[in-house]
């Protein structure tokens, strides 16, 4: 357990974020993207796709730092980090600087017509001459040896084992936590393997040409992820040689995970510029340790991120399919609210309006015998707003034995009731979770509430991967603070779609259980009601009603059962907590 | 016209008479739609200029406009027409709607999505074949003469799928979508209506741009042409480009607070 530990926390990471950059991160780059201070000793900014990582302004006096962001997000912008050009760049730390160069003037001058004037005015840029039209040249160019203009420190650089981190499954992590954890991973004395090795004869190209076990976990995480990069003749030799190197664990997940672990702030600073306070884009929510009975305040740092995969969209033609009508008929009744209709034949008041037309229909001879000059209150109004909190853990990418995933069948269902209610008229969330540890919790957003539904929609599941690990109780609290505190509405429902396992790293068993527990009872408290949909069959049904009860729980095999259940178990839902409203006023129990 | 500003001096106002610039060919498919004697649909974001557009065409064509903007109590006698009680007496008067139809004007309904269902009705025997009018109350049918044009726009991002319109109306029309203008296009948008000069145009288009791009929590409507344009007259007038900026283009989009923070961060990177 400890040596698990020791895995995922060889580098801390602190909440501060640069938040003032966050817009023109995204801006720039045409989705959202985060901004965080790298705790290394990085004197460049780089960027993972998602995530943009300042050097610690200590270390270059805290200058050049929205032009680093802008540059950055310029490269995110202009589609330069796609995973087969990292791939050809992993290892060449050279070739990767001068291709920084290229794609950054690409950018500039791609994304002139929403780039700050003050960028495209600074002199590297301003003079630059435009050499390359596409990525692709760009990295021939940079593969090359023509001479070019040296790279500016604060276009920052690339780091692509940084990038293709994201393309490594949970199956990957796990297998390294269970090799780790058996104590067979020799520690140290191997090389490097970081994208801070310089030059062509860098210590990583070595290591891959050393032939390494398909048996040893490290070797089958780095031919996931160099995939296309490693030549036929090599993964072959893989095969055969069961003895390859063993490389340091930790500093094989130290490279991963660049962009993301060492993705911290230095601490809440002592520099005003790089304010390190609230940001809005990472929020940090309490945990309830049951073993001490209390909550651990500010300890789950959860940031809002957009979806993206470094391979691109996949096809979903067979995922995203339209939603049965059956399942509409189901839900149309849920969450229904009183509302007034005019010119009815009974009411238990006057509509006025409707009374004036008939004296003046009277007065002109077009007196028919009038009865609709009621209003009156009926149930009708949807009043309904709903979280969909799909969990795209690692541990959902299994397939089952027709090979579909529980992943695809779980974004089946998300995707068809999202869609339903907001054909219904309700107001409808959609977001995704996974975690890499409490340090490191993301909602990737799939629908924001306010947004109408679109093809954009589809297009975000089409850029969900099943990695990471399932911290509950932080993705409940998460539903619950957007319907009480963005969606507002009287009947609120927060849908958790899992595979029911909870757990991160120090996040398991009774804990993880008991915090889940509890914020089901925090959303509860605050009049939200919450159900477990479960598809797939293979969960652990026990300990799944242990958290969330079993009427609160949908257990189905295949997504083409939903329509079957889904009504009776979120009217019920709905119904204990309009109950506890009566008692109780709405409002998050937590800080945040 | 002349106008006093806070210095005392007095300087023109900006001329509000100035065209509408495309962005492609909308200017002739509408004035094709118009000989062929059908409607249109307009689609667009808010402050994108349709409203504007529709104007520019009802002058070229020299045709007059009647504007109606819809919302959700809009009744069918508001469109058509109604009976008024004057000291006792009943006096009918004509709606915009029956007003333009006898006269062969151009007749836009503004947000119909906000229409109540029951007067979408009228709508329908006018915009298809028919081109009639049912004046229930009055007891007539007024045939539209071929000038008269039907013109409806929508904000599609904006209601919800409840309000749509009938599929059956929809049909009946020419759509035309609108977008926000292109970079090239919107700075001479707000060169031709406001004056300012082509760096602080550049900044502000730049900076428009920018923030369309942004899908963050309390972001929900995109900086519109609209609010450029106020922030570039407001810089003309002698306000600081940042406060300006501030007051007209930042400040409407969001009354979030951490939203208007980071607005805010990125305008000084835009406007600096
Ligand atoms: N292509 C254009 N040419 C000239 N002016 C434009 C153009 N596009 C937008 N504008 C200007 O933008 C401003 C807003 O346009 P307008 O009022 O027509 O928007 P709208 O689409 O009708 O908005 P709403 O949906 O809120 O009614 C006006 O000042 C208009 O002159
Ligand atoms: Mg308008």
């Amino acid at each position: 357990m400890t040596a698990r530990k020791t895995l995922l926390n060889t580098q801390a990471v602190h909440t501060a974020v640069p938040s003032e950059y966050l817009f023109l991160a995204s801006a720039i780059a045409g989705r959202r993207v985060s901004v965080h201070l790298s705790t290394g000793k990085d004197v460049r900014a780089s960027a993972d796709g998602q995530t943009i990582v300042l050097p610690d302004p200590r270390l270059n006096g805290g200058r050049w730092v929205w032009e680093s962001v802008a540059a950055q997000a310029a490269l995110i912008g202009a589609d330069s980090l796609e995973a087969p050009i990292m791939r050809r760049l992993v290892g060449r730390g050279q070739s990767a600087l001068r291709y920084v160069y290229l794609e950054v003037v690409r950018g500039a001058v791609l994304l002139a017509d929403r780039m700050p004037s003050a960028f495209l005015a600074l002199p590297e840029i301003r003079n630059a001459k435009a050499r390359t039209r596409s990525a692709d040249e760009s990295l021939e160019w940079a593969l090359g040896s023509r001479a070019l203009p040296e790279t500016p420190d604060y276009f920052g650089t690339v780091r692509p084992l940084g990038v293709l981190r994201r393309s490594v499954s949970e199956n990957g992590w796990s297998a390294l936590t269970k090799k780790q954890a058996s104590g067979d991973f020799a520690q140290a004395k191997v090389p490097t393997l970081d994208d801070d090795d310089e030059g062509e004869e860098s210590r990583l190209l070595k290591l891959l040409q050393n032939p390494l076990s398909r048996k040893n976990p490290v070797g089958d995480l780095l031919s996931k992820l160099l995939g296309a990069g490693m030549s036929k003749g090599r993964q072959q030799q893989d095969v055969e040689d069961a003895g390859g190197a063993e490389i340091p664990v930790g500093r094989i997940e130290r490279a991963l995970r660049r962009g993301v672990q060492s993705s911290a702030a230095a601490a809440p600073m002592d520099l005003p510029a790089l304010e390190a306070s609230a940001a809005s884009q990472a929020v940090a929510y309490p945990e309830w340790d049951v073993h001490a009975r209390q909550y651990r305040q500010n300890w789950a740092i959860l940031e809002e991120v957009e979806a993206w995969r470094p391979d691109g969209a996949r096809d979903m033609s067979a995922v995203l399919v339209a939603p049965p009508f059956e399942l509409k008929r189901q839900l149309g009744s849920l969450g229904l609210d009183h509302e007034m209709h005019r010119r009815q034949p009974e009411g238990a008041e006057f509509d006025l309006s409707r009374l004036l037309e008939c004296a003046i229909d009277r007065a002109t001879g077009h007196a028919q015998g009038a009865l609709d000059i009621y209003r009156s209150s009926r149930r009708t109004r949807r009043d309904l707003a709903v979280a969909l909190a799909l969990d795209i853990s690692g541990s959902t990418g299994e397939k089952n034995t027709a090979g579909i995933s529980v992943f695809d069948q779980q974004l089946q269902v998300g995707y068809q009731i999202g869609r339903t209610l907001d054909q219904l008229g309700d107001t409808v969330a959609i977001y995704g979770f996974h975690s890499w540890g409490r340090h490191l919790v993301r909602a990737v957003q799939l629908k924001t509430a306010e947004e109408r539904w679109s093809a954009r929609v589809g297009e975000r599941f089409a850029q969900l991967e099943p990695v990471g690990y399932t911290r509950t109780g932080t993705a409940i609290r998460y539903g619950t603070r957007l319907l009480t505190q963005s969606m507002r509405l009287p009947n609120r429902l927060l849908i958790l779609v899992s595979d029911g396992i909870a757990y991160d790293q120090d996040y398991e068993s009774s804990y993880a259980q008991g915090d889940a527990r509890k914020a089901l009872e925090e959303a509860r408290a605050s009049g939200t009601a919450v159900v477990c949909l479960c598809v797939g069959g293979s969960q652990d049904a026990v300990a799944l009603r242990a958290i969330f009860g079993s009427a609160n729980l949908l257990m189905i095999d295949a997504a083409h059962q939903l329509s079957v259940n889904i009504r009776p178990v979120c009217r019920q839902a709905l119904a204990a907590v309009s109950q506890r409203k009566l008692r109780r006023p709405a409002g998050a129990p937590y800080a945040g | 016209m002349e106008v006093a500003t806070m210095d005392g001096q007095t300087k023109p106002v900006r001329n509000r008479d100035s065209s509408y610039l495309p962005a492609g060919g909308e200017k002739q498919i509408f004035a094709s739609a118009w000989r062929q004697g059908l409607p249109i649909l307009l689609k667009g974001p808010t402050g994108c200029g349709k409203t504007r557009f529709v104007q520019t065409m009802a002058a070229e064509l020299g045709r007059p406009l009647y504007t109606v903007a819809c919302h959700e109590d809009l009744t069918a006698s508001d469109l058509v027409g109604r009976y008024l009680l004057k000291g006792g007496e009943t006096v009918w008067e004509d709606g915009p709607m029956t007003r333009a139809v006898r006269e062969g004007a151009i007749c836009y309904l503004d947000e119909v999505v906000e229409a109540r269902a029951d007067t979408t009705v009228v709508i329908h025997p006018l915009a298809d074949h028919r081109r009639e009018l049912n004046i229930e109350r009055l007891g007539v049918k007024l045939v539209a003469p071929p000038e008269f044009m039907l013109v409806m726009s929508y904000n599609p991002g904006y209601q919800s799928v409840l309000k749509d319109l009938k599929p059956s109306t929809r049909q009946r029309m020419v759509s035309i979508e609108l977008q926000f203008p292109s970079a090239e296009i919107e700075q001479r948008i707000l060169l031709q209506e406001t004056g300012i000069d082509a760096d602080t145009a550049r900044r502000l288009v730049q900076l428009g741009q920018a923030i369309r791009k942004l899908q963050h929590e309390g972001l929900p409507e995109a900086a519109s042409t609209r609010t450029l344009i106020s922030t570039a007259l407001l810089i003309k007038d002698g306000v600081p480009a940042m406060a300006a900026a501030e007051a007209a283009l930042t400040g409407p989009l969001t009354d979030d607070p951490a939203a208007s923070r980071h607005l805010l961060e990125m305008m000084k990177i835009y406007m600096a």
